[in-house]
């Protein structure tokens, strides 16, 4: 990291709330070590919320200046983990980019139809991967973001609320739709590949 | 209805054939991700409840071709890269109190209404005999309302000098609009226009108030002269 001034240490067993305070003074140190714990997880979620490498780039990156400008915001007496925090950047950037997207980019789910699926026959790792997303991408966008934060991302209906902005009863709701849709979908899958052969 | 006793840390909810369903809908067949149920039997509980294990598989199936989904990884090191040089290259601004003072403004606001408020009730309200022990308490209450109130005024003061700044810079930026014809005199806005129409913008230093000058005496002079 050769745009880091060495004029602080940032160990990986310094608290994510203590780094966010140094961040708040300009410590490009503690920054990069932020960035470091959390750009696998805002990737993560950013990609599978638009499937686009690009997109989910342009967002982490964005999250990232947004948390530059904003650490002083984080207030650690609320109660929510600096993590917590950050995802709901992420998670906003992906809303707010999905609006402004809407209608001018054609996304991936847009043509998931079932002669991607008769195509793509090879039945290959990827191929599976990638009717799994488009399939993903057929939800709603904050039906997708509860599958992601629960399934994908392992977190539970209490912080998946939180960093929706939302309630846990609203959290399970999106969830159980979710999970409904996917299903029929893979039904229809199933059923294809087995009228296939 | 079976019920069964759970294993999990929850002690108090027992696991139900609706809320097995219920977890099934939300979370899928992964036990570890059933919140308060991580622990739970799920075999002795469909041993005993077999028609819900059509059910069960499908909500695995589900699981298992949903974690086939794998992510195409970039470079993250490029990209934290990319992303210091982009913070390196902003003017680092530490948090100040000056700096946010726009945000403080409701608040601040509010806090002051509720001072007026206090120090009015304070002041006309007359202590019982009860209440006359207590005069300490009131005392120090109230020198915390005058602290907090010069220190409200202090930022009030603070923002009145920004917004002039603010104000001057503007005035410095902006050209100045054409006069409108105003409500009054009606020689007085002819005059106005006149002087609009030989000086559209405002002259660039004190040279051109001489020859503003002398234009103002021509048209008195030609205003005289008509009469």
């Amino acid at each position: 990291m050769s745009q880091i001034n060495k004029h602080s240490a940032a160990s990986g067993t310094t608290p994510d709330a203590e780094l966010l305070k140094r961040v708040v003074k300009g410590d490009n140190v503690a920054f990069a070590e932020v960035m470091r714990r959390f750009t696998p997880m805002a990737y993560s979620v950013a990609y599978r919320m638009y499937s686009q490498k690009s997109d989910a780039e342009d967002v982490v990156q964005d999250a990232f200046l947004k948390l530059w400008d904003k650490a002083h915001l984080y207030d650690e007496t609320k109660g929510a983990a600096v993590s917590t925090w950050f995802y709901r950047m992420v998670y906003n950037l992906c809303i707010d980019l999905k609006r402004k997207e809407k209608g001018t980019k054609t996304e991936l789910n847009d043509h998931y139809e079932s002669k991607d699926a008769q195509a793509d026959q090879a039945f290959d790792e990827d191929n599976q991967s990638k009717r799994v997303r488009k399939a993903v991408m057929t939800l709603p966008a904050r039906q997708r973001a509860a599958l992601i934060l629960c399934h994908f991302e392992g977190h539970s209906n209490e912080e998946a609320a939180t960093i929706m902005e939302t309630t846990v009863k609203g959290v399970e709701g999106l969830l159980v739709r979710a999970r409904k849709t996917l299903q029929e979908t893979l039904k229809a899958e199933q059923a294809l590949f087995k009228g296939s052969w | 209805m079976n019920e069964m006793s759970d294993k999990s840390k929850n002690t108090d909810i027992v696991m139900s054939r609706a809320i097995f369903e219920e977890m099934l809908e939300m979370h899928g067949a992964d036990t570890a991700r059933w919140s308060g149920f991580e622990t739970f039997d799920c075999e002795a509980f469909l041993a005993q409840n077999t028609d819900l294990k059509e059910a069960y598989e499908q909500a695995r199936a589900l699981d298992s071709w949903l974690d086939t989904d794998k992510i195409e990884t970039p470079d993250f090191n490029a990209l934290q890269e990319r992303i210091l040089a982009q913070v390196s290259s902003q003017k680092i601004v530490p948090f100040t109190f000056k700096a946010h003072i726009a945000s403080y403004r409701a608040p601040y606001a509010a806090a002051a209404m509720i001072v007026v408020f206090c120090a009015i009730v304070l002041n006309l309200w007359t202590p019982s005999a009860q209440d006359v022990g207590n005069q300490a308490v009131i005392d120090v209450a109230y020198s915390d309302i005058v602290s907090l109130e010069a220190e409200i005024m202090n930022v009030i003061e603070q923002e009145i000098v920004l917004a002039e700044l603010s104000s001057t810079w503007r005035t410095m930026q902006v050209k100045p609009a054409p006069i409108q014809p105003q409500e009054g005199d009606p020689v007085e806005n002819e005059i106005d226009q006149f002087l609009d129409n030989v000086f559209p913008e405002a002259p660039p230093s004190d040279e051109g108030l001489e020859q503003e000058m002398d234009l103002w005496d021509l048209f008195l002079q030609s205003e005289n002269t008509e009469t």
